[in-house]
């Protein structure tokens, strides 16, 4: 049998994909613009973004923490071997640790779970709200989806990743510190040292975060706001809020850790 | 001066859903459009208030073309065509008081207390006002049925759509939504569009029309849809009529029906 080269069909693929994230993206930016002209003037109901704070921020304490502490764990176990065996002492694992997990891993890692825990949340409610057409009754009573649903969820999700971001490079740097020293005898000193942090660290850290805290939430409310009808609509809304949410997360980190590098921070 | 569609045709997920229908809605008219379930009847009505924008024709409410406004102009069509949903489509964060009061507020620009005044008095119409703090997750189907209606009344449309607004309630919470219905339109003189597929709601319709795959098969009163030479429609009319069973079950020629011997 002989298997022809189709190039037609990669080119109609390549095609179709770009539409499609072009599309993706298009509609993402005018949610968001529509949703931060919602912040001038705030038509949520009282209390909403407390709730949504509260649901994106406090809910997540407990797994934000077991995932950073089993990541600083796991990685300072693996970078104490190695530094050992290459270097013959640790004394530059705490730092360069501690640099890692503030610039990368801390903000990524936490991203990755609010993405999967918070990100779903929203997708589903706003989903389900659509397929029992309760966004159209708000359309009805003169209210914009974007300015009464999203605008609040993107604020307060933006708030509490930032926050726990913060929550979770702490986290991770103590049981790195705890496992440096129980394991390996490195003092708590020595561990704990922001000799190799510099200001461009904790600018990227942050600016991640932030990048992060704002696009989650617009992810999962795109993914949730264009769900068909049918509980079928819900579980596909959901699962493109985390995946669409997840990938845009792991891009994200990789954009602004090129433009960081470019401007030499 | 009414709602009017010509000619509307309406494609979704590559089937075509509405085809070259035409129909209108007189003032003061209750005019019911019937049909079995996936007969467009839905999105039909949908182009009414711009929900949904048709492929072909073209929709006027009181002589304004519609089916054309951007997003921000059909607030004004929405004000003057409420629209009560298939589902009670209530915000699950509100009490019952709440989503009544919430268009008041946005739309009529009322403070919260006379929001919430205006919305007890439209509770209390429908007969529910004693439900009004509670959560639509704690009331029935028929209580959340009637606060989707208080909350379009309230707002005093011109025009009113309701989308099959007895459809999973048991028969003596319909015949009160039947009531209501026909009391708000002859009380208030609004023109009233029902789509139901609940043919013992049929005895409140000034005028009926039966969309059929799509298509508007025939338009009349009642007396004349039953006086139909069309084998559709009798069949249709027919399967509300419990006695009818037999007669149904004995055609050959949808075997959709048979299931009703059983």
């Amino acid at each position: 049998m002989v298997i022809e080269a189709q190039p037609h069909r990669a080119v109609f693929f390549l095609g179709r994909t770009a539409v499609g994230v072009i599309r993706t993206v298009g509609s993402m930016v005018l949610l968001g613009g529509r949703a931060l002209s919602g912040l001038r003037r705030p038509t949520w109901p009282a209390g909403e973004l407390f709730s949504q704070a509260y649901l994106a921020g406090n809910r997540s304490l407990l797994l934000v923490a077991i995932t950073l502490a089993f990541v600083g764990m796991v990685l300072v176990f693996h970078a104490c071997i190695q530094s050992q065996r290459v270097l013959g002492e640790m004394s530059l694992v705490g730092p360069a640790f501690l640099q890692l997990i503030i610039r990368e891993f801390g903000p990524t890692i936490v991203a990755l779970m609010i993405a999967a825990r918070v990100g779903a949340g929203i997708s589903a409610e706003l989903a389900s709200m659509v397929v029992t057409e309760q966004v159209d009754a708000l359309r009805m009573n003169g209210a914009d989806p974007a300015r009464y649903l999203v605008a609040p969820r993107l604020v307060s999700v933006w708030i509490m990743t930032v926050a726990l971001c913060v929550f979770g490079c702490a986290v991770a740097a103590v049981s790195g510190a705890v496992t440096a020293n129980l394991l390996f005898g490195l003092s708590y000193d020595t561990f704990i040292s922001f000799s190799m942090t510099r200001t461009g660290d904790l600018v990227t850290g942050l600016a991640k975060a932030s990048a992060y805290g704002f696009y989650i939430p617009l992810a999962a409310s795109w993914a949730g706001l264009s769900a068909s009808s049918g509980s079928e609509g819900v579980g596909r809304a959901t699962t493109a809020g985390v995946v669409v949410g997840s990938l845009g997360v792991i891009v994200l980190s990789a954009v602004i850790g090129a433009a960081v590098f470019g401007l030499g921070l | 001066m009414g709602i009017e569609m010509r000619n509307l045709t309406k494609r979704l997920g590559g089937e075509t859903v509405i085809e070259g229908v035409d129909l209108s809605v007189r003032m003061g008219e209750i005019l019911f459009v019937v049909g079995e379930s996936g007969a467009g009847k839905s999105v039909l009505m949908r182009h009414v208030i711009g929900l949904h924008k048709p492929d072909w024709g073209s929709v006027y409410v009181d002589g304004e073309r519609v089916d054309s406004l951007p997003e921000k102009k059909l607030y004004t069509v929405r004000e003057r065509c409420g629209f009560v949903f298939q589902h009670p489509a209530l915000l699950d964060f509100l009490s019952l008081e709440g989503n009544v009061a919430m268009p008041l507020r946005r739309r009529r620009g009322m403070g919260g207390t006379q929001a919430a005044e205006e919305a007890r008095l439209w509770l209390r119409r429908v007969g529910i006002v004693d439900e009004g703090s509670r959560f639509p997750d704690e009331v029935g189907a028929g209580v959340k049925k009637r606060a989707s209606i208080a909350r379009v009344l309230a707002l005093q449309p011109r025009y009113v759509v309701y989308d099959e607004p007895t459809t999973g309630l048991d028969p003596v919470s319909a015949r009160r939504i039947d009531a209501l219905i026909k009391r708000h339109a002859e009380e208030q003189d609004v023109s009233t569009i029902v789509v139901s597929h609940d043919l013992r709601s049929l005895a409140i319709a000034h005028r009926v029309a039966f969309l059929h795959r799509g298509r508007l098969r025939a338009t009349g009163t009642l007396d004349e849809l039953r006086a139909s030479s069309d084998p559709v429609v009798r069949r249709f009319l027919l399967g509300g009529n419990p006695q009818s069973t037999e007669a149904l079950a004995t055609q050959d020629d949808d075997i959709c029906y048979s299931y009703r011997r059983e």
